[in-house]
C-alpha cells in the first residue's frame, strides 16, 4: 500500500513537473513542448528549411489564381490577374519566409514588446508609446479614405498575411516563437503604419539640439555654434551648383569660452530625449547610404544608370525582401520591399528606377510647455489661454496578459508632452502627422518617367524624408528631398528650444515642393547623394536641417569617381559601391606627414610617417596605413576636443570631422591647446604629431610592429550582421571587408550600419539590374537561403535579377518551387 | 520476447502518431491511457518511457532521412539554448521519457495497479 502511495506520488510529481514544463516553462526556460516536439516544434525549421518544389493555398477574396514563382535565389515572382490580388500574394509569401519579423517589427513600432518578453522590455515599449508612435498610427489610419487604393493595398497585403498565419502548420511557426514561448499574431491593416513609422523613428528621430547644447554648457554658445554649425564648411550638395569639385567655406571657429550653466540644464534635458544607443561620438555618421546616377552622355552603353546602396542596420534576416509583382497591362516592378510593407520600397519597373539615402532635415522641435501643475498637469497656456491636455492611457501588458504597467501620456495639440528634468515640454515631430507613404509606394510602382516617379512621391512620401534619386528608360535622371520639411518662425532654426506658450513659436507650413532640394538632367551628366547637406545654403529655401550626424565624405569619394570617369560602366557602377578609397584621407593625409616633416625625428614618428607615406589611401583588408590612420584620427579628435570633456573624461559631443578638417586651417587657435598640459601652448602641428606618434606606439603594444600578421585593417574592422533578436548563434560576425570610415562600403565592425541593399540598374531598352544583399529570402535560420547571400555582398558580386514578364518565361531551370494560391473561404 | 517488442513497437507508434497528430501533450495522454490499460504489467511506465523516447527519436530521423538539415541544426539550436548538443539531445528525450514516465504510473495507479512493477510474474 505504502509503495503505491509513493509510486502514485512520484508519478504525479514527475508528470505533473513534465507538464508544467511542457506548457509554461520555467524562469528562463521556455515551454519545452511546443520547443522540443519533433513535429511541430523547433525542429520543424529544420523540416520546412527548404520550400516545396510544388505548393497551393487558399486566401480569402482573392479575386483569381495566383501564380508564385520562385527563382534560384530565392525570389518569388508574383504573377496575379488583378492588384489587389498582387498585394495578397505578397502578404502571403513574406509571411511565409518572414513571419517572425513581420509579428517582431510591429511588436517594436508599437510599443508591445512587453507581451513577448515581459517586464524586461518596458523602457523600450514606454519610449515608443511616449513619443507618440502608436497614437499616431491610429490617427493616420483612420485618415485613410477607405475608398483609396492605398487602402485597398493594406487590406490586401493583411490578407495575405493572415491566410499564411491562419493555413500553417504548427511545424511551420518560426523556431523564435518557440525560444519565447509564444504565438503569432495575426496582421492587422495599421501594422503597415506602425512599420513605416519605426522607420520613421530610425531616420528621422535626430534630436540635432542636442549635441550643440551639449557642447554650448561647455564651451559657450558661440563656439558650439562654430563646431555644430548649421551649414557644413565642405559643400557637394546633392543638387548641383556648377561648381567642378567641392566648395570650402572655412569660418574662423571661435577660442573655446566659459561653460554655460543655464544652458547645461537644458542640455542635460535634450540628452534625455535622444534615442537609445545615441552616442557622443554617433559614430554610425560614416556608415550611411548612398545613391548615384549617371546620364547617358557620360554612360559607355548611352543608357541612363543607377545605383543605390541605403546602409541601415545590418540584420538576419535581412531589412529586405526581394520580390516581383506582375499584373499583365497594370503593374511590373521589381525590387525590395521591407516586410510588412505593402508595396516595393526600392526598385524598379519596366521604365523607371528609383533609390533613396536618408534625407537627415530637422523635422522635429521641442516646446518648452507652460503648465497647470508640475506633478500631474491637465492644461497647458498657449497666448494666454489655457487648453486642456489630451490624455492618453496606455497599459503595458505582459507574456499572459497581465497588466505590468499604466501610464498616461499627455498630448499638446504639437504633440506629446514629456516630463524631464523638471521641467514640461512638447515635442513636434512630422512623423507624427498624416502622411500617406503607402499612396507613394503604390503610384511609384506606376511611375512612366522619373520625373512622374519624384512628383508621386512628393505627393505623399512626408516622413523620414529620402532624397529620392530616379532614372528612366528615356535617359532623363532626378533627385530630390523629398519630405515634409517645416517652416519655422522668421529668424529661427530648429535647433532652438521654443517657448510653447506662444503661438507665434509654430511651425507656419511645410515647404512647397518646388522649393525641395532637387535637379533634373544637370549638365554635369550626374547626380549623387550620400547624407550630405542636401544644397548650397545660398540656395537654400529656408532652414532645412542640422544633420550633423553625417559627413560630407562619401559625397565627395562619389562625385570624384564619377567626374573621372566618362564613360561609366554597369561594372564600374558596381565597382564604385565598393570603393575602398576615401577623400577624406586626401584631405587628412598631407597634413599629417607635413607636420611630421617639420618635427624633431622620434623613431615612432619616424616610422609612423613611413607608414602613411607608402599607404595606397586605401582601405582594403590587408591594409596597414588604415590602420594607423584611423587610430591617428581618433587620437586627434580626443586631444583636440578635450574642452569638450565632462569631469569623467567622456566628450559630451564630437564635432564631426569636416569641421576638424577647418580647425586644420586653422594652426594657432586655441582648440590645439591640450589641458593635460597647462605648461604648453600646443599647435596644430604639435598635436598632429603627438596624435600619430602615439597611435603609432598604442600599435605596436596591441598588434606588434608594422607588418607583422596582426596589423592589417582586418584584424581591426569587421563586420558582424546580428539575427533580430540577438541571438548570437542565429548570427554572423567576425566578417572581413574591404571599406573604411568616409568611405562608400564602410566595413561596419560592430554590427551597426551598413550596406543593406545593394542594386545597379540600367536603364536600357529593356531594363536590366544586379542587386544583392547581406543575408538571404528565407528568415528560417535552418534554411539554406537564411544567410547564402553573404559572401557574394562581402565580395561585393552582384547577381543579375531575373524579371520575366509572364509566369512561363521564368525558365524551369531558374524555378526552384512554384506556389498556387486561388481563392478561399475566411475561416 | 518477440511479442514484448511488438508490443513496444507498437505503444512507440502509438506515441509518435499522436504526436504527430495533436501535439506533444499527446505523449501525457497516451502515457495515461497506456498505464490504465495494463496497469499489472511489469514495467509498464518503463516500457512506456522507453517507447515515447523511440517514438520521438523515429520522428526526429525521418525529416533527416528526407534530407532536412536537423543535425546541423540541432548545433545550432544548442548553442542557443547554451547547451552543449549532447545535453540538448537528453532534453530532447528526457522530456517525452518522463512525461510517459509519470503518465502512465498515474494511469496504472488510478486503474488499481498492486505493484505489478516487481510483483507480479513474468509473462510467459
Amino acid at each position: 500500500m505504502i509503495l503505491r502511495i509513493v509510486r502514485a506520488l512520484a508519478g504525479a510529481v514527475v508528470f505533473g513537473g513534465a507538464l508544467w514544463l511542457g506548457a509554461r516553462g520555467a524562469g528562463p526556460v521556455p515551454p519545452l513542448g511546443q520547443l522540443l516536439d519533433p513535429v511541430n516544434g523547433a525542429w520543424g525549421a529544420a523540416s520546412h528549411a527548404t520550400l516545396p518544389r510544388t505548393a497551393a493555398a487558399t486566401i480569402p477574396g482573392l479575386q483569381g489564381a495566383v501564380d508564385v514563382r520562385y527563382d534560384d535565389r530565392g525570389v518569388p515572382h508574383i504573377f496575379a490577374t488583378s492588384e489587389p490580388d498582387a498585394y495578397r500574394a505578397l502578404g502571403y509569401v513574406v509571411a511565409r519566409d518572414r513571419l517572425f519579423q513581420l509579428d517582431l517589427q510591429t511588436h517594436a513600432a508599437s510599443g508591445r514588446l512587453t507581451e513577448w518578453v515581459g517586464a524586461a522590455a518596458l523602457s523600450l515599449d514606454r519610449e515608443t508609446r511616449d513619443l507618440g508612435m502608436p497614437r499616431a498610427a491610429e490617427q493616420k489610419l483612420a485618415g485613410i479614405d477607405t475608398t483609396s487604393m492605398a487602402w485597398h493595398v493594406m487590406e490586401a497585403f493583411s490578407d495575405g498575411v493572415n491566410a499564411y498565419i491562419d493555413g500553417m502548420r504548427p511545424s511551420q511557426v518560426p523556431v523564435e516563437y518557440r525560444l519565447l514561448g509564444v504565438r503569432p499574431d495575426r496582421w492587422k491593416p495599421i501594422n503597415s503604419i506602425h512599420l513605416f513609422n519605426r522607420m520613421g523613428w530610425t531616420l528621422s528621430y535626430i534630436p540635432d539640439e542636442a549635441a550643440r547644447l551639449a557642447a554650448a554648457a561647455k564651451v559657450g554658445d558661440a563656439a558650439a555654434a562654430a563646431l555644430f554649425p548649421v551649414n557644413s564648411p565642405i559643400q557637394e550638395p546633392l543638387q548641383p551648383t556648377g561648381a567642378r569639385g567641392p566648395e570650402f567655406e572655412f569660418a574662423q571657429i571661435p577660442v573655446p569660452g566659459r561653460p554655460d550653466t543655464a544652458v547645461a540644464r537644458v542640455a542635460a534635458l535634450m540628452r534625455s530625449l535622444e534615442p537609445p544607443g545615441a552616442t557622443p561620438d554617433a559614430d554610425q555618421r560614416h556608415f550611411a547610404s548612398n545613391n548615384w546616377a549617371v546620364a547617358p552622355s557620360r554612360s559607355a552603353d548611352g543608357h541612363a544608370l543607377l545605383a543605390n546602396d541605403p546602409h541601415l542596420d545590418l540584420t538576419l534576416p535581412s531589412i529586405w525582401y526581394e520580390t516581383q509583382l506582375v499584373v499583365p497591362g497594370k503593374l511590373d516592378v521589381y525590387g525590395v520591399t521591407i516586410p510588412g510593407a505593402p508595396g516595393i520600397v526600392l526598385g524598379f519597373n519596366r521604365d523607371v528606377a528609383w533609390g533613396f539615402t536618408n534625407t537627415g532635415a530637422d523635422v522635429l522641435d521641442f516646446y518648452r510647455e507652460t503648465v497647470d501643475d508640475s506633478l500631474h498637469p491637465t492644461k497647458y497656456e498657449v497666448d494666454g489661454v489655457w487648453k486642456p491636455l489630451e490624455e492618453r492611457v496606455e497599459v503595458y501588458r505582459g507574456k499572459h496578459g497581465e497588466t505590468l504597467a499604466t501610464d498616461t501620456v499627455r498630448y499638446t495639440s504639437r504633440g506629446p508632452l514629456m516630463h524631464r528634468f523638471g521641467a514640461w515640454v512638447s515635442m513636434r515631430w512630422t512623423l507624427l502627422e498624416p502622411s500617406h507613404e503607402i499612396s507613394a509606394f503604390y503610384a511609384a510602382a506606376h511611375a512612366t518617367s522619373a520625373k512622374e516617379l519624384l512628383d508621386d512621391m512628393a505627393l505623399g512620401f512626408f516622413v523620414p524624408a529620402q532624397n529620392v534619386l530616379a532614372a528612366d528608360r528615356q535617359g532623363t535622371i532626378a533627385i530630390r528631398s523629398t519630405g515634409h520639411f517645416p517652416i519655422r518662425p522668421k529668424g529661427h532654426t530648429g535647433l532652438d528650444i521654443f517657448d510653447g506658450s506662444t503661438s507665434a513659436s509654430d511651425w507656419t507650413g511645410y515647404w512647397p515642393v518646388d522649393k525641395y532640394p532637387q535637379a533634373f538632367n544637370p549638365k554635369q551628366g550626374f547626380l549623387a547623394s550620400a547624407n550630405q547637406q542636401p544644397e548650397d545654403p545660398k540656395q537654400a529655401f529656408a532652414y532645412l536641417g542640422d544633420d550633423r550626424a553625417w559627413d560630407p565624405w562619401r559625397a565627395l569619394d562619389i562625385d570624384q569617381l564619377l567626374r573621372a570617369d566618362s564613360s561609366v560602366t554597369v561594372d564600374d557602377m558596381r565597382r564604385f559601391q565598393m570603393s575602398p578609397l576615401s577623400v577624406r584621407v586626401q584631405l587628412f593625409l598631407p597634413f599629417f606627414l607635413r607636420a611630421v616633416a617639420g618635427a624633431v625625428p622620434r623613431p615612432s614618428i619616424v616610422a609612423a610617417a613611413m607608414v602613411l607615406k607608402k599607404w595606397d589611401g586605401r582601405y582594403t583588408r590587408d591594409n596597414d596605413g588604415a590602420v594607423l590612420f584611423e587610430q591617428a584620427m581618433r587620437n586627434l579628435r580626443d586631444y583636440t576636443w578635450d574642452e569638450l570633456d565632462d569631469s569623467t573624461g567622456r566628450r559630451v559631443a564630437t564635432p564631426s570631422d569636416d569641421i576638424m578638417f577647418e580647425l586644420l586651417q586653422q594652426p594657432y587657435s586655441l582648440w590645439w591647446d591640450q589641458k593635460t598640459t597647462p605648461q604648453v601652448t600646443e599647435t596644430r602641428d604639435m598635436v598632429l604629431v603627438r596624435a600619430l606618434g602615439a597611435a603609432y606606439d598604442t600599435l605596436v603594444t596591441r598588434l606588434g610592429p608594422p607588418g607583422s600578421a596582426r596589423w592589417r585593417w582586418d584584424s581591426t574592422a569587421k563586420v558582424s550582421i546580428n539575427h533580430v533578436l540577438r541571438i548570437k548563434p542565429f548570427s554572423v560576425s567576425g566578417l572581413i571587408m574591404d571599406g573604411g570610415r568616409g568611405t562608400l562600403n564602410p566595413a561596419p565592425g560592430n554590427g551597426g550600419y551598413g550596406p543593406s541593399w545593394r542594386m545597379v540598374v540600367d536603364l536600357g531598352p529593356e531594363v536590366k539590374a544586379w542587386d544583392t544583399y547581406p543575408g538571404g529570402q528565407s528568415g528560417n535560420p535552418a534554411s539554406p537561403l537564411y544567410d547564402n547571400r553573404i559572401p557574394q555582398w562581402l565580395a561585393g558580386r552582384l547577381s543579375p535579377a531575373l524579371v520575366p514578364k509572364d509566369a512561363a518565361s521564368l525558365g524551369a531551370n531558374r524555378t526552384t518551387a512554384t506556389l498556387t494560391l486561388t481563392p478561399g473561404r475566411p475561416r | 520476447m518477440i511479442r514484448g517488442l511488438v508490443r513496444l513497437a507498437l505503444v512507440a507508434a502509438a506515441f509518435a502518431l499522436g504526436t504527430y497528430a495533436f501535439g506533444w501533450w499527446a505523449v501525457a495522454v497516451v502515457g495515461v491511457i497506456w498505464g490504465a490499460m495494463n496497469p499489472g504489467m511489469p514495467r509498464v511506465a518503463v516500457r512506456a518511457a522507453l517507447a515515447a523516447a523511440i517514438g520521438w527519436a523515429v520522428l526526429l530521423a525521418a525529416p533527416i532521412a528526407g534530407g532536412a538539415p536537423t543535425i546541423p541544426f540541432a548545433r545550432t539550436l544548442a548553442k542557443v539554448m547554451e547547451v552543449p548538443l549532447w545535453g540538448l539531445v537528453a532534453v530532447e528525450f528526457v522530456f517525452p521519457l518522463a512525461l510517459a514516465w509519470g503518465g502512465a504510473t498515474l494511469g496504472a495507479v488510478l486503474r488499481g495497479d498492486s505493484g505489478a512493477r516487481t510483483a507480479a510474474p513474468a509473462p510467459r
